[in-house]
């Protein structure tokens, strides 16, 4: 870690006094990071995966170990008793285990590629993740709502705890040309990262014929890259070899 | 500078950024990092938001923009630990944390204590005035088993085996806690109505069994966990009562920042309680319905148990700490 927080900084004071957007903090430098904030549909959805998966494999966990115990030779008593109370510690430590263990997420979480992250964008601290667990009975009453009315989506634990559940980064759609023709500004070069981007929605003959009018474009400006196009097999990928137009890298 | 020089001259830095992420992500990633490449994640970190500014004004909607935008926001995740309270080691946050907490929040821990003491007064003076609302609390068997001098907490260890009716014990009396807690977000409504619900009970429940001349019986039963039990239930609630105060009561100081500081301390206040749960589960699962533990042993351990919770909450070297912190 290269830095840490304490409490309210100076990115989430502008926020909480309408100088940002909601969902925008300021970075170093100044300079301002737009938080994907998670809406409460989303949310909804990564809440109900994680209580069937709780649901689910607290069952299977507990008739795993039922019948363990049971091998062991240990009195029913005793079973119902061990299998109550590692109940009850899996339901309270569910989402606080695995927020911590896995970077603010969850497997609802993960399937609905959400992560919880601080004030600031950061990670949160152990601290800040047992709130948001602890409050969460509270929430299954109240989150819902507050969420919805909530500029940036927050329920009851994420206000108290200082963090916020944002989209986590989308695998590679955006597309970044390498090698622009010198004579494209920024309007024709968006045209063609939009269209890259796009493209695999279209229809094949649509796409294609699109593809071939920016090839034209971009040879009538460097003829010399027209060897890019005689080893592509379809339009698209001259293009994008002509453009050396690659995808983003970040997503996790 | 046009778009494709400013691709060629910063795309590798941003490679190389997205590259020391990823192994950042790993826990080999994490123990093999040095100093000196902490430095450079650091720094490259700081070039990738200087791009993006400049992308920003210069190509907003490009490709880059976007792929610098989410950069910017996964470096900024996994370098920046944003902190919630005081960090301390284990012991450190019992002889210090926890106390200091609990003598910053004195007043409203002391609101808690006498709530609890007022209405189980109140429960107790009603239960031997009118020894009728014992049958509210108790129903109707365990009335007629206090008159045939029988306790109903027997049942508890006759019907089901002992370890079944204490774990389900110890579980309710860790969601009773948990609830004392988390109810404190409700403007303070769930941890004042966990207050109430359990002093009258206790009291009354005291005053019942005083009527029959079984209230003996009822302390050696809860004299291992009871007065822990109930001391952390009290407390759990105070913490509550702490989220409730910065929730609601107004200062002069920005509301996010009144919110932060009892967040803070009353999450080191129920931190500093919920592990005696644990212990609690363990005492009423093992000794509490152990016939063959003496009453003399049960009550040493109870008195014990809570001597020890009350010094480390009292703590007086942590208290002259305290006095230093953010007001209550």
């Amino acid at each position: 870690m290269i830095g840490s927080q304490q409490g309210a900084s100076a990115g989430s004071v502008d926020a909480g006094m309408g100088l940002l957007d909601p969902g925008v903090v300021l970075g170093i430098d100044n300079v301002a990071l737009e938080l994907p904030l998670a809406s409460a549909g989303s949310r909804a959805l990564a809440g109900l995966i994680d209580y069937l998966v709780l649901l689910l494999g607290l069952s299977v966990a507990l008739v795993a170990v039922g019948v363990s115990l049971q091998t062991l030779g240990l009195e029913v008593g005793w079973i119902v008793a061990v299998i109550s109370i590692l109940s009850f510690l899996v339901q309270w430590l569910y989402f606080f285990l695995f927020e911590w263990g896995t970077g603010g997420r969850t497997p609802g979480k993960m399937a609905v590629r959400l992560r919880v992250v601080g004030a600031q964008g950061g990670t949160p601290s152990p601290g800040a993740l047992l709130v948001r667990t602890l409050l969460r009975p509270v929430d299954l009453l109240v989150g819902l709502l507050m969420i919805s009315l909530d500029d940036r989506a927050r329920r009851l634990g994420d206000r108290l705890a200082g963090t916020q559940v944002v989209h986590a980064p989308r695998p590679s759609e955006a597309w970044v040309l390498g090698r622009p023709p010198a004579s494209w500004t920024g309007r024709e070069i968006e045209l063609a990262e939009s269209f890259l981007r796009r493209a695999p929605q279209m229809q094949l003959d649509v796409a294609d014929e699109l593809a071939r009018r920016f090839i034209a474009l971009a040879l009538a400006d460097q003829p010399e890259r027209a060897m890019e196009r005689s080893t592509a097999t379809d339009a698209q990928a001259a293009l994008k070899g002509i453009l050396a137009a690659g995808q983003l890298s970040n997503a996790r | 500078m046009d778009y494709g020089r400013f691709l060629i001259l910063r795309g590798p830095a941003w490679r190389e950024l997205e590259e020391a992420l990823v192994r950042l992500t790993s826990r080999r990633g994490h123990r093999e990092l040095t100093y000196r490449g902490l430095e450079a994640v650091a720094l490259g970190y700081r070039r990738v938001l200087q791009d993006l500014a400049f992308a920003r004004s210069r190509f907003p909607t490009s490709g880059a923009t976007q792929r610098l935008a989410g950069l910017a926001l996964e470096g900024t995740r996994l370098l920046l630990r944003e902190e919630h309270g005081q960090r301390a080691s284990l012991l450190g946050f019992f002889l210090r944390v926890f106390p200091a907490a609990v003598r910053r929040r004195a007043g409203v821990v002391a609101l808690a204590v006498g709530l609890f003491l007022a209405t189980g007064f109140l429960g107790f003076v009603a239960a031997l005035a009118s020894p009728g609302l014992g049958m509210v609390f108790l129903g109707p068997e365990a009335i007629a088993g206090l008159e045939e001098g029988r306790m109903w907490t027997e049942a508890l260890t006759t019907t089901v085996p002992p370890a079944v009716s204490s774990s389900r014990i110890a579980t309710n009396n860790l969601s009773v806690s948990l609830f004392a807690f988390g109810g404190g977000a409700l403007a303070g409504a769930g941890s004042l109505w966990i207050l109430f619900t359990n002093g009258l009970l206790l009291g009354a429940v005291i005053g019942t069994t005083l009527h029959f001349g079984m209230a003996p019986h009822l302390l050696e039963f809860i004299s291992a966990h009871g007065p822990l039990e109930l001391t952390v239930i009290v407390f759990s609630a105070a913490a509550g009562l702490v989220l409730a105060h910065g929730l609601v009561v107004a200062e002069d100081r920005p509301r996010r920042v009144v919110v932060a500081d009892a967040v803070r301390d009353a999450l080191a206040i129920f931190g500093g309680c919920a592990p005696w749960l644990l212990v609690l589960a363990v005492v009423e699962t093992l000794v509490s319905p152990a016939p063959e533990v003496a009453p003399a042993l049960k009550l040493a351990l109870g008195l014990v148990l809570e001597g020890f919770f009350l010094f480390l909450a009292f703590n007086p070297v942590a208290g002259r700490e305290a006095r230093g912190g953010s007001p209550a």
